[in-house]
C-alpha cells in the first residue's frame, strides 16, 4: 500500500506517516503542496490512496483533489485539515474527496478513517 | 468596527478553550488545564503602563494565527520554551533543550489546530485563518491596537502556564 501525503506542516506530514506506517500503509510519499503532489503523483498507477490537507500554498488541497479527478483517477482521496465547517466538508464532497478527518485527530481516529478508504488487505 | 459584545466574548472564549483542551487530549494525550473560570477581560491602559518599562528576556515563545472574515484580529497561544520542547516532544518524539526549526514548526501546528479548532466552533462566522507565527517572547511583550478588548485565557500544562491572548472585533462591512 502505497500513499500520498500532502501537507505544508512538516510537523503534521511526520505525525501523519508515523501514524500510517504503524497500521498496513508498506509506503509514505510526502509533499508539501498541491503542486509537488502532482508533481510526484505523475500518472497515480503508484498510489493506492492520496492524504490531503486544505490549506496549503501554491495549489491547496481543494484544488489538487479537483486536478486529480479530473485527470479521471479513480484512487481514494481522504482530506486532513482543520475546516470542520458543513459547508467546508460540502465543497470537499463536491470536489471528489472520499473521507474526512479534522485535526486535531489521534491514531484511532486516523485507523478508523483508514478502514474505510484503504482497508487492511489482512482482513480482506 | 465595532467592539464585541460580552456573550459574544464568551461564545468565542468558549469555543477557544474547548478548542486548545482537545488538541493537547487528542495530540499528545495530556490534559491541559483552566487555571481561573472565566476570560479576564484585559485594560489596554494596564498594558500601555508596561511600554516604558524595560522588558527582560522571558524564556517564552508565542504563536499568533491570524483570523479574518466576520472577526478580525488574532489569537495568540504564550508558553514557556520549556513547554514548548514539551510538546514538541510529545507531538513528534523530537527532544532539544535548543529553540531549533522543529520546535517552532510545531508550535505553529499547535497555533493553527487551536484556532482552526475555535473557528468550527463559532457558529454563523466566515473565518479565514492566516499562517501562524512565532515569535520569541510572551505575554509581557504582548500589547494590542487600541480597537481591540482583548481576553486572556490562563492554563496549566504541567508545570507550566499557557496564556492565550484573544484579541477579536467584528467586521461592519
Amino acid at each position: 500500500m502505497k500513499v500520498l501525503l500532502v501537507d505544508d506542516s512538516g510537523v503534521m506530514r511526520k505525525i501523519i506517516a508515523r501514524g500510517l506506517n504503524s497500521l498496513w500503509v508498506d509506503e509514505v510519499i510526502e509533499a508539501a503542496d498541491g503542486v509537488e503532489a502532482l508533481e510526484k503523483f505523475g500518472d497515480g498507477s503508484d498510489f493506492d490512496l492520496v492524504l490531503t490537507d486544505w490549506n496549503m500554498p501554491n495549489m491547496n488541497g481543494l484544488e489538487l483533489i479537483q486536478s486529480i479527478r479530473g485527470q479521471g483517477h479513480k484512487l481514494p482521496i481522504m482530506m486532513i485539515t482543520t475546516e470542520s465547517e458543513k459547508s467546508q466538508v460540502l465543497l470537499a464532497i463536491q470536489a471528489g474527496v472520499n473521507d474526512y478527518l479534522v485535526k486535531p485527530f489521534d491514531q484511532d481516529m486516523l485507523q478508523m478513517k483508514l478502514e474505510r478508504v484503504l482497508p487492511n488487505p489482512q482482513n480482506a | 468596527m465595532s467592539a464585541l459584545c460580552d456573550t459574544f466574548e464568551q461564545t468565542i472564549a468558549d469555543a477557544v478553550q474547548a478548542s486548545i483542551c482537545e488538541t493537547f487530549t487528542t495530540m499528545i494525550g495530556q490534559d491541559i488545564t483552566l487555571t481561573r473560570q472565566g476570560p479576564l477581560q484585559l485594560s489596554l491602559e494596564d498594558a500601555a503602563a508596561r511600554f516604558n518599562q524595560p522588558q527582560a528576556p522571558d524564556g517564552q515563545m508565542t504563536v499568533v494565527v491570524g483570523l479574518s472574515g466576520d472577526l478580525q484580529g488574532s489569537v495568540s497561544v504564550c508558553m514557556h520554551h520549556e513547554a514548548a520542547f514539551e510538546w514538541t516532544k510529545q507531538l513528534i518524539d523530537h527532544e532539544t533543550d535548543q529553540i531549533d526549526q522543529t520546535v517552532v514548526d510545531a508550535l505553529g501546528e499547535l497555533g493553527n489546530m487551536v484556532v482552526g479548532g475555535a473557528k468550527g466552533r463559532i457558529q454563523d462566522c466566515q473565518l479565514r485563518l492566516g499562517l501562524p507565527s512565532v515569535l520569541l517572547t510572551g505575554r509581557n511583550h504582548l500589547a494590542f491596537p487600541t480597537q481591540y478588548s482583548p481576553m486572556e485565557l490562563q492554563f496549566e500544562f504541567g508545570d507550566w502556564c499557557v496564556d492565550v491572548f484573544i484579541a477579536l472585533v467584528k467586521s461592519t462591512s
